[in-house]
């Protein structure tokens, strides 16, 4: 058995690689306003706007910095020949070859809007539109379960922003859809877009209160800074029970914004007291909360900065933006969970049904009863292994407790075929 | 992308229907009224055309021509107007007393109207085989259940065959109290824009997406109140009739009073106020005039230049648009019936004009067409969408009565004798809620516009899932 030293000793060992791997791998250095370095691959530049692959180790993060907050850029800081062969596979330099796909967050947040299946669709993201491809997560969601926003904005903070571009497009991102949309740096507005409403609540328009409204503060206070926006912003989007969140802001002449938890103190009124707050697309553009308005795929390329996107998949007459590979399982899959038409619900009753009338019949029919129920309850278990938070919503049970309770429908259904 | 249209071309419009006095004088661009002309055919035989960059065309005689601006009185049925339009806007001046270039070339087959006035369809004349065409959908009953998502796209699909230049919608939604006609804009109605917002796209976005030729999307609005009232947004033209609103929406303040904690109250109204204003924002409107409709607490003025101000008026010449509703500024019994309040907007022909939301006021089909400046030289198609929506009211009608005679029917069937005759009225009592459960498919958005018929449809999916349990049982 090795010793607490030499495990120490492994440990640093592995430390000093990572702190390492950025500067071997690095060429070009982003000296910012605030006075940090940011070492790392710039992989495009638009008018003063870097984006820059950063090394955590062996993760590694494609960052946006804005050219307001970008003092001093210097190239090949650490030259490094070896690493110059080994440039990322796509040049992303030539803008005509940049892919993009467009990916829908729609529904309830916690089932058809959850990060299991975000991540499951990578691989053929991936594929898709290559590594630093641009990935646009389309949102139009009312919010849902406050569990699934963390789970949702670590995926993409650490699945997707390292391999893709991503931006957020939004149509509507309201509550647990919003929370989650703020972990993109970029975001675009549809004209229609609206974003915030924020305020956590259950039963009877019951205000989530004490340690969960804590705990819901603190987790957004980390992921607006994923998204590096204001925290101020989400606080007025939050609500507080307990006391007022207003806020206003004043826009220099650069851009920059200020933001202030009053009234008063800025030029622009953002939310009186006694409001919640949610940005229209006007809004969210004038006060820099998003980027820019896009109708369609060409005015957000153009937002974007790029002369030419190559959108990948098909174009479908009622829909915006084409359709690509990874795009067509999410609209599959989610078709499938939807609780708008309330597959799950039915599966549950006629299983219930069926279970009842086993119970109170005998020989062959009782049989017959069993296979039915039987049918229904592996329904339920696919639509548990599609999306769990769906039967969090339907029995109310968590995914733990689904195992145990699928087990015990199971015995139940066995012992009815018992003579 | 549109913006926020100010009020100064609206002038012209204004005049046409006699709300002079409040619109003028605007700018560089104002008039006067002149007298009310005799209509002349000679005189008219040889009017000057001005065809502007947005399609429209102006009739009148010129008064004067500068680098930058054409100063004309136009003519329109019996009145006459001075004007003044920015050559920039104008493509083509065509003088009354020489043919249009387009038209001199001898044996063009559109010669017949070349320094002819065009004929009038309104004057039982035919128009030039050119000449626009023109589509009316009329959209009339009550909101969610006559006008609903799926006569409404139907009606669409219907006038996209005829591919018009101008799409003329008309909107007119049954709005009342108990005695039917009394307006009352204080009705708890927002979440009716839950309906409107899958309706809006089907004016939008679909047009956009799927119909080869785009027309001129024009809303001439008579009642656009309640859900109907976040419809009109989606124009790129509004008419108003003269009795024409748009609103009721309000108050927000009131929706989930007594429910839950008021910080959560507070998010649902945020929240269904930001998805509203999206309409009005995408149609090129301020999202204002939807708060300002919304929220009593909300106070904003406006000027003639179509301006709005958050505050209450501080300079000769700005109007009240909204107060704070607050004690004395609170309406009274008085202005809510006569419909003059202003704790909350409704949209009337005179403020409309001067906020830019309309461009004109129009009694009849006619001054609509009169204001898109092509009465003289249109052809009216004759569709398939109006008959659409009369059929969608009928069949909403007879479904509803159809559902508790089928239900009557479903209790009647005896299920007794034989196990061949059990079954037999058991498949039949199937074959009645699947009858029912069609119904709740086609019409379900008519009876509960929020659920579109889906809960229905399941409870009797259960229903029939039961009877073939029953009839598993007796075969066993």
């Amino acid at each position: 058995m090795r010793t607490l030293n030499q495990k120490l000793a492994v440990l640093m060992t592995m430390l000093a690689a990572c702190l390492a791997a950025p500067f071997a791998a690095a060429k070009d250095v982003v000296v910012l306003d605030d006075g940090r370095r940011v070492t790392g691959d710039i992989v495009r530049e638009i008018e003063g706007n870097v984006w820059m692959l950063v090394y955590f180790g062996d993760i590694k993060k494609q960052e946006f910095f804005s050219a307001a907050s970008v003092k001093e850029i210097i190239r090949d800081a650490v030259a490094d020949v070896a690493e110059q062969k080994e440039a990322p596979d796509k040049d992303v330099s030539k803008p005509g070859t940049l892919r993009g796909e467009v990916i829908t967050l729609e529904g309830m947040v916690g089932v058809e809007f959850a990060s299991k299946h975000l991540e499951s669709l990578i691989p053929q993201l991936e594929k898709d539109i290559g590594e630093g491809g641009i990935l646009v997560l389309k949102v139009n969601s009312g919010g849902g379960a406050l569990l699934e926003i963390k789970p949702l904005s670590d995926t993409i903070e650490n699945e997707l922003k390292p391999r893709f571009e991503v931006v957020g497009w939004i149509e509507s991102a309201i509550s647990a859809a919003a929370m989650t949309s703020m972990t993109m740096e970029r975001l675009y507005f549809l004209p229609e877009g609206n974003f915030g409403a924020c305020t956590g609540w259950y039963g009877q328009l019951t205000a989530v209160k004490g340690r969960g409204l804590e705990e819901t503060k603190e987790l957004m206070r980390m992921i607006t800074a994923r998204g590096k926006r204001d925290y101020r912003i989400m606080e007025a989007m939050q609500g507080n029970p307990d006391k007022d969140t207003p806020l206003s802001a004043t826009v220099d002449p650069d851009g920059t914004v200020h933001w202030y938890s009053d009234e008063d103190s800025g030029k622009v009124l953002v939310n009186p007291a006694g409001e919640i707050l949610t940005f229209n697309s006007v809004q969210a553009e004038k006060l820099r909360f998003s980027e820019g308005i896009a109708r369609n795929l060409d005015e957000l390329a153009q937002e974007m900065g790029y002369d030419e996107v190559e959108w990948v998949g098909k174009w479908q007459s009622d829909l915006i933006f084409p359709v690509g590979r990874a795009e067509a399982e999410n609209r599959r899959w989610r078709d499938f969970v939807s609780q708008d038409n309330q597959k799950l619900e039915l599966a549950v009753a006629k299983y219930q049904l069926y279970l009842g009338t086993a119970r109170s019949v005998q020989g062959k029919a009782r049989g017959i009863m069993v296979n039915k129920a039987r049918g229904f309850l592996r329904d339920i278990r696919r639509f548990y292994s599609e999306s769990p938070n769906s039967i969090l919503f339907t029995l109310n049970l968590t995914p733990d407790d689904f195992e145990l309770w699928y087990e015990q429908q199971d015995e139940i259904l066995r012992d009815l075929m018992r003579p | 992308m549109k913006r926020f249209r100010t009020g100064i071309p609206l002038a012209l419009a204004a005049a046409m229907v006699g709300v002079l006095a409040a619109a003028a004088p605007i700018g560089a661009l104002a008039f006067t009224a002149t007298a009310i002309a005799e209509p002349d055919d000679t005189a008219q035989a040889t009017l000057d055309k001005l065809i502007l960059r947005n399609g429209k065309v102006i009739e009148g005689t010129i008064i004067r021509e500068t680098t930058d601006k054409v100063y004309i009185n136009v003519v329109v049925g019996n009145l006459s107007a001075q004007t003044v339009y920015e050559q920039a806007d104008i493509l083509q001046i065509i003088h009354g007393d020489q043919p249009a270039e387009a038209d001199a070339e001898p044996g063009d087959a559109d010669q017949a109207q070349a320094g002819d006035t065009p004929r009038s369809e309104a004057g039982g004349e035919a128009a030039s085989s050119d000449a626009p065409s023109v589509y009316l959908i009329n959209l009339e009953g009550q909101f969610g259940r006559d006008i609903s998502p799926t006569p409404v796209r139907d009606a669409m699909e219907a006038a996209e065959k005829e591919q018009p230049d101008f799409l003329i919608v008309y909107l007119n939604n049954k709005w009342g109290d108990l005695f039917s006609e009394l307006p009352n804009d204080y009705q708890d109605n927002f979440d009716w824009f839950m309906v409107a917002e899958k309706i809006v796209p089907i004016f939008t976005r679909e047009i956009d997406l799927n119909w080869e030729k785009k027309p001129s999307l024009v809303f001439w609005v008579r009642n656009a109140m309640g859900g109907a009232a976040f419809l009109p947004w989606v124009a790129d033209e509004i008419y108003m009739h003269p009795e024409g609103r748009i609103g009721g929406v309000g108050t927000l303040e009131k929706m989930f009073e007594g429910v839950g904690d008021e910080i959560v109250r507070q998010k649902q109204r945020s929240l269904r106020l930001g998805m509203a204003q999206g309409v009005a924002i995408a149609g090129g409107y301020d999202y204002r005039l939807i708060t300002a409709m919304a929220r009593k607490s909300y106070v904003a003025s406006y000027d003639i230049y179509g301006n709005i101000y958050e505050r209450m008026p501080e300079n000769p010449g700005e109007e009240v648009l909204t107060d704070d509703g607050k004690d004395k500024n609170q309406d009274t019994m008085q202005q809510l019936i006569t419909g003059e309040g202003n704790d909350v907007l409704t949209l009337k022909p005179r403020t409309a004009l001067q906020l830019g939301v309309s461009k004109g006021t129009a009694k009849d089909l006619d001054e609509v067409l009169e204001h898109l400046g092509i009465l003289r030289n249109h052809r009216l198609i004759e569709g398939r969408s109006n008959d659409i929506m009369d059929d969608w009211h009928r069949n909403v009608a007879r479904a509803e009565r159809k559902i508790p005679k089928l239900w009557q029917e479903f209790n009647e069937v005896q299920v007794s004798g034989t196990v061949r005759e059990q079954t037999q009225a058991l498949s039949h009592r199937i074959s009645i809620l699947k009858e029912m459960q069609d119904l709740y498919r086609r019409y379900g958005e008519a009876f509960n516009p929020f659920a579109g018929g889906v809960p229905r449809v399941n409870q009797l999916d259960m229903m029939i899932e039961q009877i073939n349990i029953q009839i598993t049982l007796l075969k066993a």
